[in-house]
């Protein structure tokens, strides 16, 4: 394990944790995820994100050998590519602040939406929309509400030709001590 | 007698709900002056225009009953009814009645209907046979389906009551059904009676009368429900660049293999047309003939002009009509359309039928207009059939063009433009009420193994009719994102 579960999970509050991805009108489901993971819900208040530009959530995860990062943006209705290209970046921004330095792992934004009925504008002017993490730089994947958050990680695990794990190091993630009560394994299947 | 002018109709809208029919689970449109089918293929749009175009082909009967003179065309129509001897006398004790009945008696006007629906179940079942080129039927029937075929039409707007008349088509069997009608009134009759009572007094010529006025009422219970379907209708089939390319051949052959007496060596069973194809090949023949022609000549001279780039001729010296495209350039020269690109022989019939077969108030179906053309012109389609509307064709498509939806989408919004606004935009004459416009889009429906059929409506924040071109898109999209991930961990 590379530790930036535990990472993320120590930088940040821990009311702002949470167990699954959701907001009014869509939902990513978190099913066959790794299962050492944290997701970061950005309209907590304790981020000090509110009122500013701001993905919906950040999910970090990692299996033995690959680790993931994925600021995840909700849309159940209308939407721009530029205001979602924004949001996404903002997610990666502050993923940025709390990934260690060296930490090896594949950037995954992730765009969920409802298969509604318009044309193609939005998805070409999204195609030239690129978000920056730590010298790696990618289009959003994009999935359908209700879709397991997999189907974009697979996405990229398919065509991502890096020896898995390169460079990644440190302890097993573990859970914070201060995690919300109630609210699941904030940080599951550490170790 | 009724003194007033029969009408044929105008060529108002009118609504069409089918099930089970083709690959189509439940389909209900309203007609409008340019009607839009839009979906994947195998979805069934062709269907419900090869259907729109039998209903019209059936009432062309019926529409030449309704124009010359009263009495003959009457004389004419009787016939098709058998009408029972019950109708007969009932209509005879209503005419003759010394109190005066207002309306045709209740009893008398249920047997009437019932020749009507007879007639309607006769003539469209046979009309539906003709245009898909099937013996029964049944293999009309959605595949999947152990229901039966319903086809209901009415002939006024969906919002407005009026006459509806349903076909249920059960075990090869099709019955019609029809309802709302009106009644009919005696004070349109008052002159038949007359007629009666100083006519010699022969029983047979009594019929003859009683059976004619008989005849006229179903025709007006017919008119009433079916006036928009009165009109005439052509449809240009989807494989018409081929089909017109080879026309001069497929004709020869035709004429040359009717003129053999000898055995034919053994073949399988002649295949037959389609009607609609077959139609197609006769009416694109009329071109150029004596007689003959159709009231858009200034619209089929924009179509050459903006989107074949030069002329369709039609050379008639040997008889049977050749057809030869001469391009806009300098040093062109006559070329047989057998040698043509795909587009020229594929848009050359929508020429040819608004200058010698379209006429004011006819139904013009197109299947993909847009076929083997660039999206440039794809988009000059688009106007081109505005235009159309605007002169008053009533317009079919079948299409895949996502560049023809979205100009049609911007016509569609530029009637949003007040006129004084207008000004500078090309398009300005062509903008259409969205009330004009009417997009159906054929969905797959993978669970009930068929196609459903719903409208989209202009979103008028994009602007667009929304026809599902954009999970094609995402899907696109997705795929490019991949690639780009892939590319982007080589360079790293």
């Amino acid at each position: 394990m590379s530790g930036l579960v535990a990472a993320v999970a120590a930088a940040v509050a821990p009311e702002a944790l949470t167990t699954s991805c959701e907001s009014p009108g869509c939902a990513v489901s978190l099913d066959d995820a790794p299962a050492c993971r944290v997701v970061v819900d950005f309209d907590r208040p304790e981020l000090g994100l509110l009122g500013q530009t701001r993905a919906d959530f950040l999910f970090v995860g990692e299996t033995g050998e690959v680790a993931w990062v994925a600021p995840i943006e909700l849309k159940g209705g209308r939407w721009k590519a530029e205001s979602v290209a924004r949001q996404l970046q903002a997610g990666a921004d502050a993923a940025d602040r709390w990934l260690p330095a060296e930490a090896g792992f594949r950037f995954c934004p992730v765009l969920a939406h409802r298969m509604q009925r318009f044309g193609k504008d939005r998805w070409l002017a999204l195609r030239e929309r690129r978000i920056r993490l730590r010298g790696q730089e990618q289009l959003p994947i994009s999935i359908e509400c209700g879709r397991p958050l997999t189907e974009a990680l697979a996405q990229v695990a398919e065509c991502d030709p890096r020896p898995s794990g390169a460079g990644e190091s440190g302890p097993a993630p573990t859970a914070p001590d201060d995690a919300p009560a109630g609210a699941g394994p904030t940080v599951s299947g550490a170790g | 007698m009724s003194t007033q002018e029969p009408t044929t109709g105008k060529p108002g809208d009118y609504r069409l709900r089918v099930k089970n029919f083709g690959p189509i689970i439940e389909a209900e449109v309203e007609m409008r002056p340019l009607t839009v089918f839009v979906g994947p293929s195998n979805s069934g749009k062709s269907y419900l225009a090869g259907l729109l175009y039998a209903m019209h082909r059936n009432s062309a009967w019926a529409a030449g009953l309704m124009k010359g003179d009263l009495f003959p065309r009457l004389v004419s129509a009787r016939p098709k009814f058998e009408l029972p001897d019950s109708v007969t006398r009932a209509m005879y004790s209503w005419l003759t009645a010394p109190e005066g009945v207002p309306v045709i008696p209740e009893d008398s006007m249920d047997e009437l209907r019932e020749a009507c629906e007879r007639q309607i179940a006769r003539s469209v079942g046979d009309e539906v046979r003709r245009a898909f080129g099937v013996a029964d039927l049944n293999r009309l029937r959605r595949w999947s389906s152990c229901g039966g075929t319903e086809i209901e039409w009415s002939g006024k707007k969906a919002a407005t009551p009026g006459s509806t008349a349903r076909l249920d088509l059960r075990d090869s069997s099709l019955s019609a059904s029809i309802s709302d009608l009106p009644s009919i009134s005696f004070d349109d009759y008052g002159d038949w009676r007359h007629t009666l009572e100083t006519s010699p007094k022969d029983k047979d010529i009594e019929n003859l009368w009683i059976d004619i006025v008989a005849t006229e009422v179903i025709l007006i219970l017919l008119e009433n429900g079916f006036s928009s379907t009165l009109h005439r209708a052509h449809c240009l089939p989807g494989d018409r660049a081929s089909l017109l390319r080879h026309r001069e051949a497929v004709v020869g052959n035709l004429i040359r293999n009717a003129s053999t007496v000898a055995p034919q060596p053994a073949v399988r069973e002649n295949p037959a047309f389609p009607g609609i194809v077959a139609d197609f090949l006769e009416e694109v023949g009329w071109s150029g003939s004596e007689g003959v022609g159709g009231d858009y000549t200034d619209l089929s001279v924009e179509v050459e002009k903006n989107l074949l780039g030069g002329e369709v001729e039609v050379n008639r010296q040997s008889g049977s009509p050749v057809f030869l495209y001469r391009a806009n350039t300098p040093d062109s020269e006559d070329i047989p359309l057998s040698r043509t690109s795909s587009m020229v022989s594929g848009l050359a019939p929508v020429a040819l039928y608004l200058s010698w077969n379209v006429r004011s108030g006819d139904v013009l179906i197109i299947e993909e207009p847009e076929a083997h053309v660039h999206p440039e012109k794809q988009v000059e389609i688009a106007r081109q059939l505005a235009g159309m509307v605007r002169a008053g064709i009533r317009v079919v498509i079948t299409t895949h063009s996502e560049w023809m939806v979205e100009q049609l989408g911007n016509l569609t919004q530029l009637s949003n433009l007040p006129k004084d606004r207008r000004k500078g935009i090309e398009e300005a004459e062509l903008a259409l009420d969205p009330k004009e416009v009417g997009v159906w889009l054929f969905r797959s429906n993978p669970q009930q193994g068929g196609t459903v059929v719903e409208e989209v409506t202009l979103d008028t924040e994009s602007g667009l009719f929304p026809v599902d071109y954009g999970k094609i898109a995402r899907d696109l999209y997705n795929q490019g994102a991949a690639i780009f991930h892939r590319t982007q961990a080589l360079e790293e």
